[in-house]
Protein backbone atom coordinates (compact mmCIF):
# COMPACT_ATOMS: atom_id res chain seq x y z
CA UNK A 1 0.00 0.00 0.00
CA UNK A 2 2.79 2.42 -0.92
CA UNK A 3 1.57 5.99 -1.46
CA UNK A 4 4.94 7.76 -1.77
CA UNK A 5 7.89 6.28 -3.58
CA UNK A 6 11.19 8.20 -3.61
CA UNK A 7 14.11 6.76 -5.53
CA UNK A 8 17.76 7.85 -5.47
CA UNK A 9 17.12 11.46 -4.52
CA UNK A 10 20.11 13.78 -4.46
CA UNK A 11 20.26 17.51 -3.94
CA UNK A 12 23.20 19.89 -3.76
CA UNK A 13 23.86 23.58 -3.61
CA UNK A 14 27.12 24.92 -5.04
CA UNK A 15 29.79 23.69 -2.62
CA UNK A 16 27.41 21.67 -0.41
CA UNK A 17 25.65 18.36 -0.92
CA UNK A 18 22.49 18.17 1.18
CA UNK A 19 21.56 14.54 0.61
CA UNK A 20 22.65 11.82 -1.74
CA UNK A 21 20.91 8.75 -3.13
CA UNK A 22 17.97 8.80 -0.68
CA UNK A 23 15.41 6.08 -1.35
CA UNK A 24 12.28 5.45 0.66
CA UNK A 25 8.76 4.07 0.39
CA UNK A 26 5.99 5.45 2.58
CA UNK A 27 2.85 3.42 3.13
CA UNK A 28 -0.66 4.86 3.18
CA UNK A 29 -1.53 5.98 6.71
CA UNK A 30 2.08 6.00 7.87
CA UNK A 31 3.65 8.85 9.91
CA UNK A 32 7.25 9.49 8.91
CA UNK A 33 9.39 12.09 10.64
CA UNK A 34 12.66 13.69 9.61
CA UNK A 35 15.06 15.07 12.19
CA UNK A 36 18.51 16.57 11.90
CA UNK A 37 20.59 19.61 12.70
CA UNK A 38 20.04 22.98 11.08
CA UNK A 39 21.32 23.19 7.52
CA UNK A 40 21.24 19.45 6.86
CA UNK A 41 18.56 19.84 4.19
CA UNK A 42 15.40 18.65 5.95
CA UNK A 43 13.20 21.34 4.44
CA UNK A 44 14.67 20.81 0.97
CA UNK A 45 14.04 17.05 1.24
CA UNK A 46 10.44 17.57 2.39
CA UNK A 47 9.83 20.06 -0.40
CA UNK A 48 11.26 17.64 -2.96
CA UNK A 49 9.05 14.83 -1.63
CA UNK A 50 6.00 17.13 -1.69
CA UNK A 51 6.76 18.33 -5.21
CA UNK A 52 7.16 21.95 -4.12
CA UNK A 53 10.61 22.01 -5.70
CA UNK A 54 11.98 19.74 -8.37
CA UNK A 55 14.49 17.10 -7.49
CA UNK A 56 17.95 17.39 -9.02
CA UNK A 57 18.42 13.65 -9.25
CA UNK A 58 16.07 10.73 -8.72
CA UNK A 59 12.31 10.43 -8.85
CA UNK A 60 9.36 10.93 -6.51
CA UNK A 61 5.96 9.44 -7.20
CA UNK A 62 2.81 10.03 -5.18
CA UNK A 63 0.21 7.50 -6.29
CA UNK A 64 -2.98 6.49 -4.54
CA UNK A 65 -2.53 2.75 -3.90
CA UNK A 66 -6.26 2.09 -4.29
CA UNK A 67 -7.04 3.99 -7.46
CA UNK A 68 -3.49 3.80 -8.90
CA UNK A 69 -3.91 7.44 -9.92
CA UNK A 70 -1.31 10.12 -9.29
CA UNK A 71 -2.28 12.40 -6.41
CA UNK A 72 -3.69 15.80 -7.35
CA UNK A 73 -2.15 18.94 -5.79
CA UNK A 74 -5.12 19.14 -3.40
CA UNK A 75 -4.43 15.59 -2.21
CA UNK A 76 -0.81 16.23 -1.25
CA UNK A 77 -0.59 19.38 0.81
CA UNK A 78 2.57 21.02 2.05
CA UNK A 79 2.52 23.32 5.08
CA UNK A 80 5.80 25.16 5.25
CA UNK A 81 7.34 27.23 7.98
CA UNK A 82 5.72 30.62 7.86
CA UNK A 83 7.92 33.48 8.81
CA UNK A 84 6.13 35.66 11.31
CA UNK A 85 6.30 38.77 9.16
CA UNK A 86 5.67 37.07 5.81
CA UNK A 87 2.03 38.07 5.42
CA UNK A 88 2.12 41.17 7.59
CA UNK A 89 -0.25 43.84 6.40
CA UNK A 90 -2.21 41.52 4.13
CA UNK A 91 -5.89 42.26 4.73
CA UNK A 92 -7.32 38.75 4.98
CA UNK A 93 -9.13 37.09 7.87
CA UNK A 94 -8.29 33.62 9.17
CA UNK A 95 -11.53 32.36 7.62
CA UNK A 96 -10.74 33.84 4.20
CA UNK A 97 -7.34 32.10 4.23
CA UNK A 98 -8.80 28.71 5.19
CA UNK A 99 -11.69 28.95 2.69
CA UNK A 100 -9.18 29.71 -0.08
CA UNK A 101 -8.03 26.09 0.25
CA UNK A 102 -11.12 25.13 -1.76
CA UNK A 103 -10.12 27.30 -4.75
CA UNK A 104 -8.35 24.60 -6.80
CA UNK A 105 -10.98 22.01 -5.83
CA UNK A 106 -13.86 24.16 -7.05
CA UNK A 107 -12.26 25.07 -10.36
CA UNK A 108 -12.87 28.26 -12.30
CA UNK A 109 -16.03 30.37 -12.00
CA UNK A 110 -17.41 28.62 -8.91
CA UNK A 111 -17.82 30.00 -5.41
CA UNK A 112 -17.22 28.12 -2.15
CA UNK A 113 -20.44 26.51 -0.94
CA UNK A 114 -22.04 27.15 2.44
CA UNK A 115 -21.05 23.71 3.79
CA UNK A 116 -17.42 24.33 2.79
CA UNK A 117 -17.40 27.63 4.67
CA UNK A 118 -18.90 25.82 7.67
CA UNK A 119 -16.19 23.11 7.50
CA UNK A 120 -13.53 25.82 7.36
CA UNK A 121 -15.01 27.41 10.49
CA UNK A 122 -15.21 24.02 12.21
CA UNK A 123 -11.55 23.33 11.42
CA UNK A 124 -10.52 26.70 12.85
CA UNK A 125 -12.51 25.84 15.99
CA UNK A 126 -10.68 22.52 16.25
CA UNK A 127 -7.45 24.49 16.03
CA UNK A 128 -8.55 26.52 19.06
CA UNK A 129 -9.13 29.65 16.99
CA UNK A 130 -12.88 30.06 17.50
CA UNK A 131 -12.63 33.68 18.58
CA UNK A 132 -10.11 34.52 15.84
CA UNK A 133 -12.14 33.40 12.81
CA UNK A 134 -12.80 36.96 11.63
CA UNK A 135 -9.50 38.43 12.83
CA UNK A 136 -6.94 39.63 10.32
CA UNK A 137 -3.97 37.29 9.92
CA UNK A 138 -1.55 40.10 10.80
CA UNK A 139 -3.22 40.41 14.21
CA UNK A 140 -2.48 36.78 15.10
CA UNK A 141 0.64 35.50 16.82
CA UNK A 142 3.14 33.22 15.04
CA UNK A 143 1.62 30.11 16.63
CA UNK A 144 -1.92 31.15 15.76
CA UNK A 145 -0.92 31.81 12.16
CA UNK A 146 0.68 28.38 11.99
CA UNK A 147 -2.61 26.86 13.19
CA UNK A 148 -4.50 28.78 10.48
CA UNK A 149 -2.30 27.22 7.80
CA UNK A 150 -2.68 23.73 9.29
CA UNK A 151 -6.46 24.25 9.37
CA UNK A 152 -6.29 25.31 5.72
CA UNK A 153 -4.40 22.13 4.85
CA UNK A 154 -6.68 19.78 6.79
CA UNK A 155 -10.06 21.17 5.72
CA UNK A 156 -9.71 19.85 2.18
CA UNK A 157 -8.94 16.35 3.52
CA UNK A 158 -5.66 15.62 1.74
CA UNK A 159 -4.27 12.10 1.41
CA UNK A 160 -0.70 13.08 2.23
CA UNK A 161 0.24 15.95 4.53
CA UNK A 162 3.76 17.41 4.60
CA UNK A 163 4.47 19.44 7.74
CA UNK A 164 7.63 21.47 8.20
CA UNK A 165 8.09 22.00 11.95
CA UNK A 166 4.39 22.31 12.73
CA UNK A 167 4.96 22.85 16.44
CA UNK A 168 7.86 25.33 16.26
CA UNK A 169 5.74 28.33 17.27
CA UNK A 170 3.14 26.48 19.36
CA UNK A 171 2.98 26.27 23.13
CA UNK A 172 3.30 22.86 24.79
CA UNK A 173 -0.43 22.51 25.52
CA UNK A 174 -1.58 23.16 22.02
CA UNK A 175 1.20 21.05 20.52
CA UNK A 176 -0.28 18.07 22.36
CA UNK A 177 -3.78 19.01 21.19
CA UNK A 178 -2.59 19.38 17.58
CA UNK A 179 -0.82 16.04 17.53
CA UNK A 180 -3.88 14.31 19.00
CA UNK A 181 -5.92 15.79 16.17
CA UNK A 182 -3.34 14.80 13.54
CA UNK A 183 -3.24 11.29 15.01
CA UNK A 184 -7.01 11.00 14.59
CA UNK A 185 -6.66 12.03 10.93
CA UNK A 186 -3.87 9.47 10.53
CA UNK A 187 -6.13 6.76 11.92
CA UNK A 188 -8.60 7.62 9.18
CA UNK A 189 -5.90 7.03 6.56
CA UNK A 190 -3.95 10.30 6.32
CA UNK A 191 -0.26 9.85 5.56
CA UNK A 192 1.98 12.36 7.35
CA UNK A 193 5.56 13.35 6.61
CA UNK A 194 6.91 15.80 9.13
CA UNK A 195 10.05 17.67 10.17
CA UNK A 196 10.65 18.40 13.83
CA UNK A 197 13.47 19.16 16.23
CA UNK A 198 11.56 17.51 19.06
CA UNK A 199 12.81 13.92 19.05
CA UNK A 200 10.67 12.87 22.04
CA UNK A 201 7.59 14.14 20.25
CA UNK A 202 8.69 12.47 17.03
CA UNK A 203 9.13 9.18 18.83
CA UNK A 204 5.66 9.33 20.39
CA UNK A 205 3.79 9.90 17.11
CA UNK A 206 5.91 8.51 14.29
CA UNK A 207 6.01 5.09 12.72
CA UNK A 208 9.48 5.76 11.35
CA UNK A 209 12.12 8.41 11.98
CA UNK A 210 14.85 9.43 9.55
CA UNK A 211 17.86 11.45 10.58
CA UNK A 212 19.68 13.71 8.10
CA UNK A 213 23.42 13.59 8.71
CA UNK A 214 25.99 15.10 6.39
CA UNK A 215 24.87 13.66 3.03
CA UNK A 216 23.10 10.55 4.31
CA UNK A 217 19.51 10.10 5.41
CA UNK A 218 19.47 7.28 7.95
CA UNK A 219 16.44 5.51 9.33
CA UNK A 220 16.70 5.37 13.13
CA UNK A 221 15.86 2.13 14.92
CA UNK A 222 14.49 2.04 18.48
CA UNK A 223 17.87 1.69 20.29
CA UNK A 224 19.44 4.54 18.33
CA UNK A 225 16.45 6.79 19.13
CA UNK A 226 16.91 6.01 22.84
CA UNK A 227 20.64 6.68 22.53
CA UNK A 228 20.00 9.98 20.72
CA UNK A 229 17.41 11.01 23.33
CA UNK A 230 19.83 10.22 26.16
CA UNK A 231 22.59 12.14 24.36
CA UNK A 232 20.34 15.17 23.87
CA UNK A 233 19.23 15.01 27.50
CA UNK A 234 22.83 15.02 28.73
CA UNK A 235 23.78 17.75 26.26
CA UNK A 236 20.82 19.87 27.39
CA UNK A 237 21.84 19.34 31.04
CA UNK A 238 25.36 20.53 30.27
CA UNK A 239 24.03 23.61 28.47
CA UNK A 240 21.82 24.44 31.46
CA UNK A 241 24.81 24.08 33.80
CA UNK A 242 26.80 26.45 31.57
CA UNK A 243 24.01 28.98 31.66
CA UNK B 1 -23.38 76.91 -13.03
CA UNK B 2 -25.08 73.51 -12.97
CA UNK B 3 -22.71 70.69 -13.73
CA UNK B 4 -25.49 68.57 -15.25
CA UNK B 5 -26.29 71.17 -17.90
CA UNK B 6 -23.12 70.16 -19.71
CA UNK B 7 -23.16 66.98 -21.79
CA UNK B 8 -19.36 66.64 -21.66
CA UNK B 9 -19.50 66.76 -17.85
CA UNK B 10 -22.18 64.08 -17.67
CA UNK B 11 -20.02 61.92 -19.94
CA UNK B 12 -16.95 62.64 -17.82
CA UNK B 13 -18.78 61.75 -14.61
CA UNK B 14 -20.11 58.53 -16.10
CA UNK B 15 -16.61 57.52 -17.21
CA UNK B 16 -15.32 58.63 -13.80
CA UNK B 17 -17.77 56.29 -12.09
CA UNK B 18 -16.81 53.41 -14.41
CA UNK B 19 -13.07 53.96 -13.87
CA UNK B 20 -13.70 54.42 -10.16
CA UNK B 21 -15.40 51.02 -10.05
CA UNK B 22 -12.74 49.28 -12.10
CA UNK B 23 -9.46 50.72 -10.75
CA UNK B 24 -9.58 49.16 -7.23
CA UNK B 25 -10.18 45.68 -8.65
CA UNK B 26 -6.74 45.88 -10.18
CA UNK B 27 -5.29 48.23 -7.56
CA UNK B 28 -5.85 45.87 -4.64
CA UNK B 29 -3.72 43.14 -6.19
CA UNK B 30 -1.12 45.67 -7.39
CA UNK B 31 -0.74 47.08 -3.86
CA UNK B 32 -0.77 43.75 -2.04
CA UNK B 33 1.70 42.10 -4.45
CA UNK B 34 4.00 45.12 -4.00
CA UNK B 35 3.77 45.84 -7.75
CA UNK B 36 2.99 49.55 -7.61
CA UNK B 37 5.85 50.35 -9.98
CA UNK B 38 4.44 47.98 -12.61
CA UNK B 39 1.34 50.17 -12.74
CA UNK B 40 3.51 53.23 -13.24
CA UNK B 41 5.59 51.61 -15.98
CA UNK B 42 2.56 50.41 -17.94
CA UNK B 43 0.96 53.84 -17.47
CA UNK B 44 3.92 55.42 -19.24
CA UNK B 45 3.62 53.06 -22.19
CA UNK B 46 0.03 54.26 -22.62
CA UNK B 47 1.43 57.76 -23.21
CA UNK B 48 3.60 56.40 -26.02
CA UNK B 49 0.41 54.83 -27.40
CA UNK B 50 -1.36 58.17 -27.27
CA UNK B 51 1.46 59.77 -29.29
CA UNK B 52 1.34 56.96 -31.86
CA UNK B 53 -2.45 57.30 -32.15
CA UNK B 54 -2.30 61.06 -32.65
CA UNK B 55 0.43 60.75 -35.32
CA UNK B 56 -1.31 57.97 -37.24
CA UNK B 57 -4.78 59.45 -36.85
CA UNK B 58 -6.09 56.48 -34.82
CA UNK B 59 -8.23 57.00 -31.71
CA UNK B 60 -5.62 57.34 -28.89
CA UNK B 61 -7.82 55.16 -26.69
CA UNK B 62 -7.27 52.22 -29.05
CA UNK B 63 -3.56 52.86 -29.66
CA UNK B 64 -2.84 53.30 -25.93
CA UNK B 65 -4.72 50.08 -25.22
CA UNK B 66 -2.44 48.26 -27.69
CA UNK B 67 0.78 49.73 -26.26
CA UNK B 68 -0.36 49.06 -22.68
CA UNK B 69 -0.92 45.39 -23.53
CA UNK B 70 2.44 45.24 -25.34
CA UNK B 71 4.04 46.81 -22.26
CA UNK B 72 2.46 44.21 -19.99
CA UNK B 73 3.84 41.37 -22.11
CA UNK B 74 7.25 43.00 -22.39
CA UNK B 75 7.47 43.17 -18.58
CA UNK B 76 6.65 39.49 -18.43
CA UNK B 77 9.32 38.61 -21.02
CA UNK B 78 11.96 40.76 -19.29
CA UNK B 79 11.10 39.33 -15.87
CA UNK B 80 11.70 35.82 -17.20
CA UNK B 81 15.02 36.89 -18.72
CA UNK B 82 16.08 38.71 -15.55
CA UNK B 83 14.44 36.65 -12.80
CA UNK B 84 16.50 38.14 -9.98
CA UNK B 85 16.10 41.75 -11.11
CA UNK B 86 12.33 42.22 -11.45
CA UNK B 87 12.64 45.95 -10.77
CA UNK B 88 15.10 46.32 -13.65
CA UNK B 89 12.52 45.04 -16.14
CA UNK B 90 10.02 47.58 -14.80
CA UNK B 91 12.56 50.41 -15.07
CA UNK B 92 13.42 49.36 -18.65
CA UNK B 93 9.76 49.43 -19.67
CA UNK B 94 9.23 52.80 -18.01
CA UNK B 95 12.26 54.24 -19.81
CA UNK B 96 11.01 52.82 -23.10
CA UNK B 97 7.56 54.32 -22.52
CA UNK B 98 8.86 57.77 -21.60
CA UNK B 99 11.52 57.69 -24.33
CA UNK B 100 9.01 56.77 -27.02
CA UNK B 101 6.40 59.23 -25.76
CA UNK B 102 8.96 62.04 -25.56
CA UNK B 103 10.38 61.41 -29.01
CA UNK B 104 7.07 60.80 -30.76
CA UNK B 105 5.44 63.83 -29.13
CA UNK B 106 7.71 66.02 -31.28
CA UNK B 107 5.85 64.71 -34.34
CA UNK B 108 2.36 65.26 -32.94
CA UNK B 109 0.79 68.31 -34.59
CA UNK B 110 -1.99 68.87 -32.06
CA UNK B 111 0.13 69.27 -28.92
CA UNK B 112 -2.86 70.36 -26.84
CA UNK B 113 -4.52 67.00 -27.40
CA UNK B 114 -1.30 65.27 -26.40
CA UNK B 115 -0.78 67.25 -23.19
CA UNK B 116 -4.44 66.60 -22.27
CA UNK B 117 -3.34 62.99 -21.74
CA UNK B 118 -0.74 63.99 -19.16
CA UNK B 119 -3.21 65.32 -16.58
CA UNK B 120 -6.46 64.18 -18.20
CA UNK B 121 -9.23 66.15 -19.78
CA UNK B 122 -12.91 66.13 -18.96
CA UNK B 123 -13.94 67.58 -22.27
CA UNK B 124 -12.03 65.05 -24.32
CA UNK B 125 -14.44 62.12 -24.11
CA UNK B 126 -16.75 61.52 -27.06
CA UNK B 127 -20.07 59.66 -26.98
CA UNK B 128 -18.57 56.73 -28.93
CA UNK B 129 -15.73 56.46 -26.44
CA UNK B 130 -18.20 56.44 -23.53
CA UNK B 131 -19.92 53.48 -25.17
CA UNK B 132 -16.63 51.65 -25.76
CA UNK B 133 -15.40 52.36 -22.21
CA UNK B 134 -18.71 51.15 -20.72
CA UNK B 135 -18.47 47.82 -22.52
CA UNK B 136 -14.81 47.28 -21.62
CA UNK B 137 -15.41 48.14 -17.95
CA UNK B 138 -18.36 45.74 -17.82
CA UNK B 139 -16.14 42.97 -19.25
CA UNK B 140 -13.36 43.71 -16.73
CA UNK B 141 -15.82 43.62 -13.80
CA UNK B 142 -17.37 40.33 -14.95
CA UNK B 143 -13.97 38.71 -15.57
CA UNK B 144 -12.73 39.90 -12.17
CA UNK B 145 -15.80 38.43 -10.47
CA UNK B 146 -15.30 35.11 -12.27
CA UNK B 147 -11.66 34.89 -11.17
CA UNK B 148 -12.12 36.50 -7.74
CA UNK B 149 -11.03 33.50 -5.67
CA UNK B 150 -8.10 32.67 -7.94
CA UNK B 151 -6.91 36.30 -7.86
CA UNK B 152 -7.17 36.22 -4.06
CA UNK B 153 -5.06 33.03 -3.87
CA UNK B 154 -2.46 34.44 -6.28
CA UNK B 155 -2.32 37.79 -4.48
CA UNK B 156 -1.92 36.18 -1.06
CA UNK B 157 0.93 33.86 -2.02
CA UNK B 158 1.79 33.05 -5.62
CA UNK B 159 3.98 30.03 -4.85
CA UNK B 160 1.51 28.58 -2.38
CA UNK B 161 -1.32 28.99 -4.90
CA UNK B 162 0.70 27.37 -7.68
CA UNK B 163 1.58 24.38 -5.55
CA UNK B 164 -2.03 24.03 -4.39
CA UNK B 165 -3.07 23.56 -8.01
CA UNK B 166 -4.28 27.06 -8.92
CA UNK B 167 -3.52 27.91 -12.55
CA UNK B 168 -1.42 30.93 -11.58
CA UNK B 169 -0.04 31.44 -15.10
CA UNK B 170 -3.52 31.82 -16.57
CA UNK B 171 -4.79 34.01 -13.73
CA UNK B 172 -1.70 36.21 -13.95
CA UNK B 173 -2.11 36.60 -17.71
CA UNK B 174 -5.77 37.61 -17.33
CA UNK B 175 -4.86 39.98 -14.52
CA UNK B 176 -2.11 41.68 -16.53
CA UNK B 177 -4.47 42.13 -19.50
CA UNK B 178 -7.02 43.72 -17.15
CA UNK B 179 -4.26 46.00 -15.84
CA UNK B 180 -3.39 47.19 -19.37
CA UNK B 181 -7.05 47.75 -20.23
CA UNK B 182 -7.79 49.64 -17.01
CA UNK B 183 -4.79 51.94 -17.39
CA UNK B 184 -5.42 52.81 -21.02
CA UNK B 185 -9.03 53.70 -20.27
CA UNK B 186 -8.22 55.72 -17.16
CA UNK B 187 -5.50 57.63 -19.07
CA UNK B 188 -8.19 59.43 -21.03
CA UNK B 189 -9.93 60.84 -17.97
CA UNK B 190 -7.24 61.51 -15.39
CA UNK B 191 -4.06 61.48 -17.45
CA UNK B 192 -1.11 59.11 -17.55
CA UNK B 193 0.96 60.87 -14.90
CA UNK B 194 -1.36 59.98 -12.03
CA UNK B 195 -2.64 56.62 -13.28
CA UNK B 196 -0.75 54.60 -10.72
CA UNK B 197 -2.05 56.86 -7.92
CA UNK B 198 -5.55 55.97 -9.04
CA UNK B 199 -4.77 52.30 -8.56
CA UNK B 200 -2.95 52.71 -5.26
CA UNK B 201 -4.58 55.50 -3.22
CA UNK B 202 -8.11 54.04 -2.88
CA UNK B 203 -6.61 50.74 -1.66
CA UNK B 204 -4.15 52.51 0.64
CA UNK B 205 -7.09 54.44 2.12
CA UNK B 206 -9.21 51.28 2.50
CA UNK B 207 -6.37 49.48 4.30
CA UNK B 208 -6.72 52.05 7.10
CA UNK B 209 -10.25 50.89 7.82
CA UNK B 210 -10.77 47.28 6.81
CA UNK B 211 -9.76 43.88 8.13
CA UNK B 212 -10.78 41.37 5.50
CA UNK B 213 -9.91 41.08 1.81
CA UNK B 214 -13.54 41.53 0.81
CA UNK B 215 -14.14 44.60 2.97
CA UNK B 216 -10.88 46.15 1.68
CA UNK B 217 -12.23 45.75 -1.84
CA UNK B 218 -15.59 47.32 -0.95
CA UNK B 219 -13.94 50.26 0.84
CA UNK B 220 -11.47 50.70 -2.03
CA UNK B 221 -14.33 50.99 -4.51
CA UNK B 222 -16.14 53.53 -2.30
CA UNK B 223 -12.99 55.62 -1.90
CA UNK B 224 -12.19 55.33 -5.59
CA UNK B 225 -15.68 56.54 -6.57
CA UNK B 226 -15.41 59.41 -4.10
CA UNK B 227 -12.00 60.47 -5.44
CA UNK B 228 -13.03 60.23 -9.09
CA UNK B 229 -16.43 61.89 -8.87
CA UNK B 230 -15.36 64.40 -6.20
CA UNK B 231 -12.19 65.28 -8.10
CA UNK B 232 -14.03 65.72 -11.41
CA UNK B 233 -16.70 67.98 -9.87
CA UNK B 234 -14.01 69.99 -8.10
CA UNK B 235 -12.00 70.36 -11.31
CA UNK B 236 -15.12 71.61 -13.09
CA UNK B 237 -15.87 74.36 -10.56
CA UNK B 238 -12.31 75.57 -10.06
CA UNK B 239 -11.36 75.18 -13.72
CA UNK B 240 -8.39 72.89 -12.99
CA UNK B 241 -7.18 69.76 -14.76
CA UNK B 242 -9.04 66.68 -13.42
CA UNK B 243 -5.89 64.61 -12.86
CA UNK B 244 -4.54 67.08 -10.33
CA UNK B 245 -7.76 67.51 -8.36
CA UNK B 246 -8.49 63.76 -8.24
CA UNK B 247 -5.05 62.91 -6.93
CA UNK B 248 -4.94 65.78 -4.43
CA UNK B 249 -8.35 64.85 -3.03
CA UNK B 250 -7.13 61.26 -2.69
CA UNK B 251 -3.84 62.12 -0.99
CA UNK B 252 -5.49 64.56 1.45
CA UNK B 253 -8.20 62.02 2.36
CA UNK B 254 -5.55 59.33 2.85
CA UNK B 255 -3.57 61.60 5.17
CA UNK B 256 -6.74 62.45 7.11
CA UNK B 257 -7.40 58.73 7.57
CA UNK B 258 -3.97 57.94 8.99
CA UNK B 259 -4.86 58.76 12.64
CA UNK B 260 -7.86 56.39 12.44
CA UNK B 261 -5.61 53.37 12.05
CA UNK B 262 -3.53 54.51 15.00
CA UNK B 263 -6.68 54.96 17.09
CA UNK B 264 -7.91 51.49 16.15
CA UNK B 265 -4.68 50.01 17.43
Amino acid sequence: MTILNAKHLSYAYPGKTLFKNFTCEVKKGEWVTFIGNNGTGKTTLLKVLAGVIETQEGTVSLIDPLTKVQLKPTERVYVGQHEFSQHDGFPATALEIVVSAYTPLLGLFKNPKAHQIESAKAMLKKMGLESYIHKQLSELSGGQRQRVFIAKALCIQPKVLFLDEPSSALDANFTLELFRLLKSFQEEGLTILMITHDLALAQSVSDRIFCLEEVDVLQLDAPSIQEELAHRHTHLGETHEHL
Amino acid sequence: MNIFNYDFMIRALWVGILVGLMAPLIGQTIVLRRMSMVGDAVAHTTLAGVAIGLILGIDPLISSLVTALLGVFLIDVLRKRLPHYADVSIAILMSLGIGLAGTLSSFVRDTNRFTAFLFGSIVAISQEEVFLISIVVLIVIVVYRLFYKEIFAMTFDENLAQHAGVNVKLVNLIFMIMLGVTLSIAAKTVGTLILSSLLILPVASALQLSKSYKSTLVWSILFSLFYMVGGLILSFYIGAKPGGTVVLLAVLTYLALLPIRRLRR
